[in-house]
């Protein structure tokens, strides 16, 4: 058809709006292909890392050394290793854990450089090597042998780079890991003991028992409770949701702009659209004419979008693997996820438009050649405003927010997604910052944590006694584990709160508010517990709930503790000091000082700013999108009124006023809609990344947070008016004269 | 003399071809008089009448409205001249869709210094029963009663019509046409009427015909006739 001529200039003539739809399809596209494609690539490198290296089920450690390895293998069917590891510290007090190199369990591979071949020959993580400027083939002497770095290694055991298996975050400037050969370990020093060991069968729990027959466990810790392991997967779950649910919602978004951009077409164009009704054109030939719009649009965004989604996937991919200490493997560009890329935006628009182009062509020629039907209604909200308090100002602003939903509806969509952009960085942050306060300042008034490798008896003369133990209880049918402390009644170094913030005492049991927000318990209820390394049962009754967030956690008297779970008397595993204390280094299993912690956190927040600003930048982008499209709407739709206000003698900037300004409460109503659904949002968003994981993230959002993405806002809406001026000012006069209206 | 035009030209580039609207044209009005400029389409009355409101610009000449040389004005004091001392009617009313009668004659009276009082207005244009409806539910000839009490509220002291009866039925048409007069009357308003149709200039104190840019005729009517009077 010859009117498809139209489609070209057409498009040229209203560009920003075009482009705008545009760019928001791109954006979508390229968040959809890059995550899904990166994190599936993730995904299966992890996965082929896992099986490739014989991933642990479990690690732990034992009062006396196994020595009928062999024998235990062939009746369980399983792997199992025994392993050594030294906490080397080293000048600048940073802790290097020199890690023996494995034949059959947690095997390193190398990242880049040479595996260890010869004596004195070291391998070390990438993290603590960039952090310490150690380059492969660099010299590192420890105690008193001296290695050389052959390459960066990756063990399937330290993906995350935790100093304990229970901590949260990695610092690669106070811990790393390295491995060396069986032989060299012996000559740095005497280190700990510990084992790992692969299950084949789900024999388990009959293992366990057979250790613990003349044999005490000290510890044992599931793959599942072990942060180094299993952090990496939350974070695949939280990057998979960012990459399905983000796209849709921009493009939702961006459904919405383009039919109300096509609405307003339609508009325009009902005379052309009539007269050409008259002269025998058929329906079906306007609505495949209309599709096109969205059809370039759509096609041009997916393909630019995929096209630079797909060129992100490495780097996103490179960056994954080197935040976490992970080999890259394989890069895929998996077809599936590139063929829905291009294909989503046809998906979501072609209808959507269609049922918009269709209904406006309901009309008939005569309708529609009148400029439609609906030209000039007004509305029944409209027609019940009674505005005769305010003044002339105020009353056209209302008025023109009254004027059309659908475009209210665009801007308080847009706002509410692009300040929820906003908002998820500040909320992150803000929440992250509320859990590690609550947990390490709040909570814990220690500064030092000193964990034993074997049970201690007796009095302490500096710092506290803490025990714990790893249980499993059954919570809304399924198995869930727990920790549980022993804690002297009189600690001054644990210092937990009710929901009042009065301080609750030690001679209670005690659990965390995120254990009883997860399974609904509620004090005065009881609950069945089965330590996992002795297999012992108990009942215990909650006293008390604790605003505290770090996971499934149960307080209760170190005495109690002891009795219950068939411990000696005055034994404990731990001591909290306020203090460094002077324990030798080969009774413990680790020792962890609060600054490391702050320190990490610190670490992990500059990531966290970049994020922060990339993301802001993106919210920005998507915000001046829209505003700017929804005010050059507001402005075309007005451009007879703006005319015959100019002829009354209407300043500038009186017209600005008028019409540019009334938005601003669509942008504070969006805005203000934004912070309940983010705090929603980040919420679910912890749930599903934490829900394995030891620990709950409570969503929070400071009141400056939301002041600065609140001025962030006014400025993308003051930058899009700004941009629009000059469309007002080239409205002419002598284009109200003419008009015809009503 | 109220209005003197002196020696306008205006012309129109589009692209390869300039189109002379007015040639030379001078015209001459006393304050409180009514002056109704006829033509064809193209004859440049539309040009004329936008100089006049100071919404379009000449290439030379001089058009002196109330002893001021509005040639001479800057953008900002020429929208100053139309806020206090133009008010305009459209052939097709130009009233906001999305505002009612009284917001509508609020429009203009919002950026007076002082203006009539708006119930005033719209009773003395006999609309005051409709000031709480939109446009689209009054008839053409109540649209057009609410474009005067807009152009009025400001007492303006030059008012200007384009083709105010053009899309109005005859009895409407006559209608608003007495209600013009009596504007004139009431407020000592000048008042110029551009239209297609020759039996308005009944009404006129004086008559000017416009034929390709170039005043062909330029009358004082020595026989004025009341609104009523005139028939088409």
């Amino acid at each position: 058809m010859v009117i498809n001529k139209m489609i070209k200039r057409t498009i040229f003539e209203y560009k920003s709006q075009y482009i705008g739809s545009i760019i928001l399809i791109i954006i979508s596209c390229m968040l959809y292909s890059s995550f899904n494609i990166a994190m599936l690539d993730v995904q299966d490198n992890l996965n082929t890392f896992r099986i490739n290296n014989k991933l642990e089920d479990a690690s732990f450690i034992i009062q006396n050394s196994i020595t009928n390895i062999n024998q235990l293998e062939e009746k369980y069917d399983l792997i199992l290793e025994e392993r050594k590891s030294i906490d080397y510290t080293n000048e600048d007090k940073s802790v290097l854990r020199i890690l023996e190199s494995t034949n059959k369990i947690d095997k390193y591979a190398v990242i880049s450089g040479n595996p260890i071949i010869g004596e004195n020959e070291l391998l070390i993580d990438k993290g603590y090597a960039g952090a310490h400027s150690l380059a492969i083939n660099a010299q590192l002497k420890i105690n008193d042998t001296t290695f050389k770095i052959v390459g960066y290694m990756s063990t399937p055991d330290y993906v995350y780079p935790l100093k304990s298996e229970s901590d949260m975050l990695k610092s690669p400037k106070s811990f790393g890991v390295a491995v060396v050969s069986e032989k060299d370990i012996n000559k740095i020093g005497k280190g700990l003991n510990f084992y790992s060991v692969k299950f084949n069968k789900d024999n388990i729990s009959e293992f366990k028992s057979d250790l613990s027959t003349d044999n005490i466990l000290i510890q044992w810790i599931n793959k599942k409770d072990n942060n180094r392991i299993s952090f990496i997967d939350g974070d695949m779950k939280g990057g998979a949701a960012i990459g399905k649910v983000m796209p849709i919602a921009i493009l939702i978004l961006t459904c919405i702009l383009i039919s109300v951009v096509l609405l307003r077409l339609l508009k325009r164009e009902y005379l052309v659209i009539g007269t050409l009704y008259a002269i025998g054109c058929t329906k079906k030939e306007l609505v495949r004419h209309y599709l096109r719009y969205p059809i370039i649009i759509s096609l041009i965004g997916s393909f630019v979008g995929t096209i630079i989604g797909s060129l992100l996937v490495k780097p996103l991919l490179s960056a994954v693997t080197v935040y976490y200490n992970l080999p890259l493997l394989i890069v895929n560009f998996d077809i599936k996820y590139t063929i829905l890329s291009l294909i989503l935006p046809f998906i979501f628009l072609i209808p959507v438009t269609y049922i918009v182009i269709n209904k406006a062509l309901k009309l008939s020629p005569l309708q529609l050649m009148r400029g439609g039907n609906n030209k000039t209604k007004v509305s029944f909200i409209e027609r019940k405003l009674n505005l005769n308090r305010f003044n002339f100002n105020t009353k056209f602003k209302i008025r023109e927010l009254c004027r059309s939903l659908p475009r209210a509806v665009l801007m308080i969509l847009g706002v509410t997604f692009a300040s929820m952009l906003l908002l998820i960085g500040f909320a992150t942050k803000d929440s992250m910052n509320y859990m590690v306060n609550n947990s390490y300042s709040d909570i814990y008034k220690y500064n030092y944590e000193y964990n034993f490798n074997a049970l201690q008896i007796g009095k302490v003369d500096k710092g506290e006694k803490r025990s714990l133990s790893s249980f499993t209880t059954k919570l809304n049918s399924k198995d869930e584990d727990l920790i549980i402390y022993g804690v002297e009644k009189d600690s001054k170094l644990i210092n937990l709160v009710d929901k009042n913030n009065n301080v609750i005492g030690f001679d209670k049991v005690i659990i965390t508010k995120s254990m009883s927000d997860r399974y609904n318990l509620k004090i005065g209820q009881s609950i069945k517990v089965k330590n996992k390394l002795n297999s012992k049962e108990y009942t215990i009754k909650v006293d008390e709930i604790a605003k505290a967030y770090t996971g499934n956690i149960i307080y209760m008297p170190l005495s109690e503790f002891n009795i219950s779970n068939g411990y000696p008397e005055n034994s404990y595993l731990q001591i909290d000091s306020a203090y460094k204390l002077d324990i030798p280094a080969d009774s413990l299993i680790s020792q962890t000082s609060k600054k490391d912690i702050i320190d990490g956190y610190n670490t992990m927040l500059m990531p966290m700013k970049y994020m922060i600003g990339g993301i802001a930048v993106m919210a920005f982008i998507i915000g001046l999108i829209v505003i700017y499209v929804v005010t050059s709407l507001v402005i075309e739709e007005n451009k007879a009124n703006i005319s015959m206000f100019k002829i009354l003698g209407y300043k500038n900037k009186e017209i600005y006023s008028l019409i540019l300004s009334s938005n601003i409460i669509l942008v504070i109503l969006g805005y203000i809609i934004s912070i309940p659904l983010i705090i929603m949002s980040v919420a679910s968003f912890f749930d599903v990344m934490t829900k394995d994981m030891n620990i709950t993230i409570p969503a929070k959002l400071n009141i400056s947070s939301v002041l600065i993405s609140f001025v962030i806002i006014i400025i993308t809406y003051e930058i899009s008016k700004a941009l629009n001026k000059s469309k007002v000012m080239k409205i002419s006069m002598a284009d109200s004269l003419k008009e015809k209206r009503e | 003399m109220f209005i003197e035009i002196r020696n306008i030209t205006k012309s129109y580039n589009t692209g390869k071809v300039s189109i002379d609207a007015l040639k030379n044209v001078s015209l001459t009005m006393n304050e409180g008089e009514i002056g109704v400029i006829l033509g064809p389409s193209g004859s440049g009355k539309s040009t004329l009448l936008n100089i006049i409101g100071g919404i379009d610009h000449i290439d030379s000449g001089n058009v002196i409205v109330d002893g001021v040389d509005i040639v001479k004005l800057n953008d900002n004091k020429l929208t100053q001249y139309r806020r206090n001392s133009i008010g305009f009617i459209f052939q097709f009313y130009n009233l906001v869709p999305n505002l009612t009668v009284y917001e509508n004659v609020e429009v203009a009276a919002n950026i007076s210094e002082n203006p009539i009082n708006i119930d005033e207005v719209l009773n003395s244009v006999g609309i005051s029963e409709f000031k709480n409806r939109f446009p689209r539910e009054l008839s053409g000839g109540q649209q057009q009663r609410v474009s005067i009490a807009r152009a009025i509220v400001k007492k303006p002291k030059l008012l200007l019509c384009d083709e105010p009866t053009g899309a109005l039925d005859y009895t409407a048409a006559k209608e608003i046409l007495k209600l013009i007069t009596e504007v004139n009357k009431k407020f000592a308003t000048t008042v110029i009427i551009i239209t297609h149709n020759t039996a308005i200039s009944g009404i006129a104190n004086r008559i000017i015909k416009l034929r390709s840019g170039e005043i062909s005729e330029n009358v004082v009517n020595g026989n004025v006739l009341l609104a009523e009077r005139i028939e088409w």
